[in-house]
């Protein structure tokens, strides 16, 4: 008679991080992220003198410390879900809080950015590059507002006990979420601010 | 620091020296098809590692993953094609 050998035990973990439905909410922003990206990418194509010319005068210095913001965010997130996971409930909330800080910041830098682009009297009728350059820098930055939101009601329920190692789906959910935010800057900073 | 941490930390510090090096390359000024390959190569690199190690997907079997995945792929292949045909 045949013996079957078992089969190696799987690794990893069958569901997406966090509640499904935020996936599903997050595969729709990436769709709509995604059509932005190449909307700017192929009207460029059409109009390289004049992208080339009014990105020299965005803000790169300011554009990089917001990456390397959000970059942090993403990882003090990465601490709060892994400190959940060892039942370390107060390290969870240290993490998130930081996670909103540095989101917080790279809120005040990208207001101060649209404030100096408001003074310089450009809008979003100013000329193409600008119509995509304020409308896809503002459509993510109210993705970072939201993001904020969320991480901030995640730790205000950590905080209040109601996630452990065995229930922490929540806190996934809401770093998903955070993720996403990151993700798509780290497409979008490149894109608008520097390739040419 | 534990593992899982330790992990995190390194993926961090690659993302920030890929993030530098992109600045690098704005506050220079260069450009041209050889710098949006490397450019294009790097939003591929930095954006894998954020879909495996942040948000944590190279530990998932659901095919839901690749969702992700194939969205990274596209938009940087299409972004890429939209600057071929510009040259």
């Amino acid at each position: 008679m045949e013996t079957v050998a078992n089969p190696p035990a799987a690794t990893g973990r069958q569901d997406l991080p966090g509640d499904f439905a935020i996936w599903i909410f997050i595969f729709a922003e990436l769709l709509v992220f995604g059509i932005f990206f190449l909307a700017y990418a192929f009207a460029r194509a059409g109009n390289v003198e004049l992208f080339n010319e009014y990105q020299q005068y965005l803000d790169r210095e300011t554009g990089a410390i917001n990456t390397l913001l959000l970059i942090t965010s993403s990882f003090f997130v990465v601490r709060a879900v892994n400190a959940i996971k060892r039942n370390a409930v107060a390290s969870c909330v240290r993490w998130l809080g930081f996670a909103v800080l540095s989101g917080a910041v790279f809120a005040g830098l990208k207001l101060t950015e649209f404030a100096a682009r408001h003074a310089d009297g450009i809008t979003l009728s100013t000329n193409t590059f600008y119509m995509f350059y304020l409308s896809l820098t503002f459509f993510h930055f109210m993705h970072v507002l939201m993001g904020m939101v969320i991480l901030t009601a995640v730790a205000v329920k950590a905080h209040r006990g109601d996630y452990s190692a065995a229930n922490h789906t929540g806190v996934e959910t809401g770093a998903s979420y955070w993720h996403m935010v990151d993700l798509v800057w780290i497409v979008l900073f490149p894109l608008v601010y520097v390739m040419h | 620091m534990q593992g899982a941490d330790r992990k995190a930390a390194f993926v961090w510090l690659i993302l920030v020296l890929l993030t530098l090096a992109t600045y690098a390359v704005g506050r220079l000024g260069y450009g041209g098809v050889t710098v949006v390959v490397m450019l294009l190569a790097s939003i591929s690199l930095k954006g894998q590692l954020i879909i495996d190690y942040f948000m944590g997907l190279a530990q998932v079997r659901s095919r839901w993953k690749w969702v992700v995945t194939g969205w990274l792929a596209s938009v940087v292949a299409l972004i890429g094609m939209a600057y071929w045909i510009s040259i």
